[in-house]
């Protein structure tokens, strides 16, 4: 059993009560809420006659079903625009806070919980989405649930749960240019296979960990839940702490120098003790591509498709064992998501264009779409905006984007998309014989400007 | 909802069933519903769709079958509960299967659906006596957690081996006592209130 960990202490300290088999109740310190999976859970609230038990700790806004070009009210789309509405009217009567469309908070849930500074080191963390373990870069708990248990954090601000055990994985060395943490991550999945966290919270340590940036490692920890773990977390350190500092819902002055240490004292001790310990060495990690219709079926861009490969996944894609991925010819690029939408993602990617004078090829359609209006606004007042516009690609409004076709951006027909959202499932992005290649911004501007996939280290 | 003691039914497979993901079960398009309910009919809807009737969820033979038999890590990927309400829906009363997504394993018991684990072996036997006996009966026992299958007849207990779930999800299927909502709030809203106040980001902000 896990001992001394930031998990272990955290858990510790919002657990309400241990059920006589063994499950928690657990306090939820933030509760993140969007428009698709929650009208059902309000609807039982007033049926049972209940009212929200805090309503100060769930934060809302729209995202996975907004448009990413016009969105004058009502939206194009029925269904988009009832499900936004229902949010508002909810929200409304339930008192909770709310970043609607045109709020200059609105944006993807798990890109505006940290920018605005609600999420914090040592919370538990819980939204209707399997990718909240994406907090845990604060050095949170934080997981996805079912609309049932959002009616339950709604009521009851707790959670029934059974504690996970805690591996330890630690990607030691460094990353070689032109690697990010998008690729890091998809190595680990690939190693751990798409079921290998099922039971397991991760902690994520070692010295690439600790030198990414906040957006890398919250690229890490959001697609834990693709390898199946529901909680990934990295501990909490001096860029945590310089992140959150001025952000509007982190407190100010001494009470920010008192929160900060208790943050950096949550850290998992030197003495901390994991179920499990997997390394790896960052040297080894090369730009990587999914190859198949999960995140775990990936390779380095540059090594062949494995022999072993599934066939059915294999004739999906139009790919063969063996055979490279290099080369394969792109229809779609996409920037953006709750993985790989925020102001680094768009620096790098911007920065790329840039230097190399890239322009998206002809018959490309590429798609730049910011995680949220701060996003936005940070990146316009970069010009990175230009950049992408001026190489081809649409800016968009904030929101999920082509990530997960719930709202107008979608493949149409057989469609391959290089793309730096978080899964390759079939019909993920809108089309059900569309294609989706994951990878990393870098990866995706270099590939939309060849019109095939390329190896990013190959640019100047 | 009321107490669900056993599953008993004809079943089919998913062959091999596995990593089978939220969004295969039920597409991004159907999630702008505002209703728990009306999913059914769109259950594998981009994949029936391609199959052309080939889909098991569309084979004549399996049509009324409401046992579900699949391989490892099903329901992964989206939290949505929309895919345990589209397989409710269809209806669809039980799965067996060689694991479960935790999330989508999370969604299935308070909505009534049985997701029961057996070992790969057995899981492979069971397929392989659908394929030849496909009008079998099988049974999903939660009182004594065992999977059963028949005789064409009807005769129960031909041969079965153990299935596992969380006790949680066994109990508030034979209980009938899925809402989880009141059991929370019964130990008592300063007992919550206390735990909140004890903490470092309230208590002192």
């Amino acid at each position: 059993m896990s001992k001394n960990t930031l998990f272990d202490r955290v858990w510790e300290a919002h657990t309400v009560r241990i059920l006589p088999d063994g499950r928690t109740q657990l306090f939820i310190g933030l509760h993140l809420i969007h428009e698709v999976t929650t009208a059902p859970a309000f609807n039982a609230l007033r049926e049972e006659g209940r009212k929200v038990l805090f309503p100060e700790r769930t934060f809302a806004t729209v995202d996975h079903t907004v448009p990413t070009d016009d969105r004058s009210r009502p939206l194009r789309d029925e269904e988009a625009e009832a499900v936004t509405d229902a949010l508002e009217k909810n929200a409304k009567d339930f008192g909770i806070r709310l970043a609607g469309l045109g709020d200059p908070r609105q944006g993807i849930v798990h890109v505006i919980g940290p920018g605005l500074g609600l999420t914090q080191p040592g919370m538990t963390i819980a939204c209707g989405d399997s990718h909240t373990s994406t907090h845990g870069a604060f050095g949170s708990i934080a997981f996805g649930i079912g609309t049932t248990q959002v009616k339950d954090v709604l009521a009851s601000q707790c959670l029934f749960v059974r504690k996970p055990k805690v591996r330890q994985i630690k990607v030691n060395g460094h990353l070689n240019p032109r690697v990010y943490a998008k690729d890091v991550i998809l190595a680990i999945i690939r190693k751990l296979g798409v079921k290998g966290g099922i039971g397991y919270a991760y902690e994520y340590t070692g010295d690439v960990i600790k030198a990414l940036d906040m957006d890398g490692r919250m690229t890490i920890c959001n697609m834990t839940i693709e390898g199946q773990a529901l909680v990934g977390y990295i501990n909490p350190d001096l860029k945590t702490v310089a992140y959150l500092c001025g952000r509007p819902f982190v407190p100010e002055g001494i009470k920010f120098l008192e929160r900060s240490i208790s943050w950096l004292g949550s850290a998992s001790g030197s003495d901390a003790e994991f179920d499990k310990i997997v390394e790896m060495d960052g040297e080894d990690i090369t730009p990587m591509a999914t190859w198949g219709t999960n995140p775990g079926q990936s390779v380095g861009v540059s090594e062949p498709i494995p022999l072993d490969a599934d066939p059915k996944a294999l004739e999906f894609m139009g790919f063969e064992a063996g055979k490279p991925i290099k080369g394969t010819k792109v229809d779609v690029a996409f920037i953006g998501s709750c993985t790989n939408g925020r102001i680094s993602d768009f620096r790098t990617a911007a920065w790329l264009i840039k230097r190399n004078g890239l322009k998206v090829a002809s018959g490309v359609r590429a798609l730049a779409v910011p995680g949220s209006e701060a996003t936005k606004k940070e990146a316009e007042a970069e010009g990175l905006h230009e950049i992408f516009q001026q190489a081809g690609f649409r800016w968009g409004e904030p929101g999920c984007s082509m990530c997960l076709a719930m709202n107008p951006d979608k493949l149409v027909g057989r469609e391959l998309c290089v793309s730096t959202s978080n899964r390759n499932f079939v019909g993920r992005q809108g089309s059900p014989t569309g294609r989706t290649i994951l990878m990393s911004p870098a990866s995706v501007v270099a590939s939309a400007a060849a019109g095939k996939i390329v190896d990013v280290r190959e640019l100047a | 909802m009321e107490k669900i003691l056993r599953v008993e039914g004809k079943a089919f497979c998913l062959s091999p069933g596995n990593n089978v993901d939220t969004d295969q079960i039920i597409p991004g398009k159907y999630m702008k519903w505002l209703t728990m309910s009306g999913f059914g009919p769109h259950v594998f809807e981009d994949e029936r769709a391609k199959s052309k009737g080939e889909h098991p969820f569309d084979l004549p033979e399996n049509k009324g079958r409401t046992i579900l038999v699949v391989g490892e890590n099903f329901g992964c990927g989206s939290s949505r509960e929309h895919a345990v309400w589209a397989l409710v829906g269809w209806p669809i009363r039980a799965i067996i299967g060689e694991s479960f997504a935790e999330i989508f394993r999370g969604n299935s018991a308070p909505n009534g659906l049985v997701c029961v684990d057996v070992a790969p072996k057995f899981r492979a036997k069971l397929e392989e006596w659908l394929r030849r006996y496909g009008e079998a009966n099988v049974c999903v026992n939660l009182t004594e957690m065992v999977v059963s299958i028949g005789y064409v007849d009807g005769a129960l207990g031909f041969k079965y081996d153990s299935c596992t779930m969380p006790d949680e999800h066994r109990e508030m299927l034979i209980s009938g006592q899925w809402n989880t909502t009141e059991a929370l709030l019964s130990v008592g809203e300063e007992t919550i209130r206390k735990v909140a106040l004890s903490l470092p980001y309230i208590g002192q902000s």
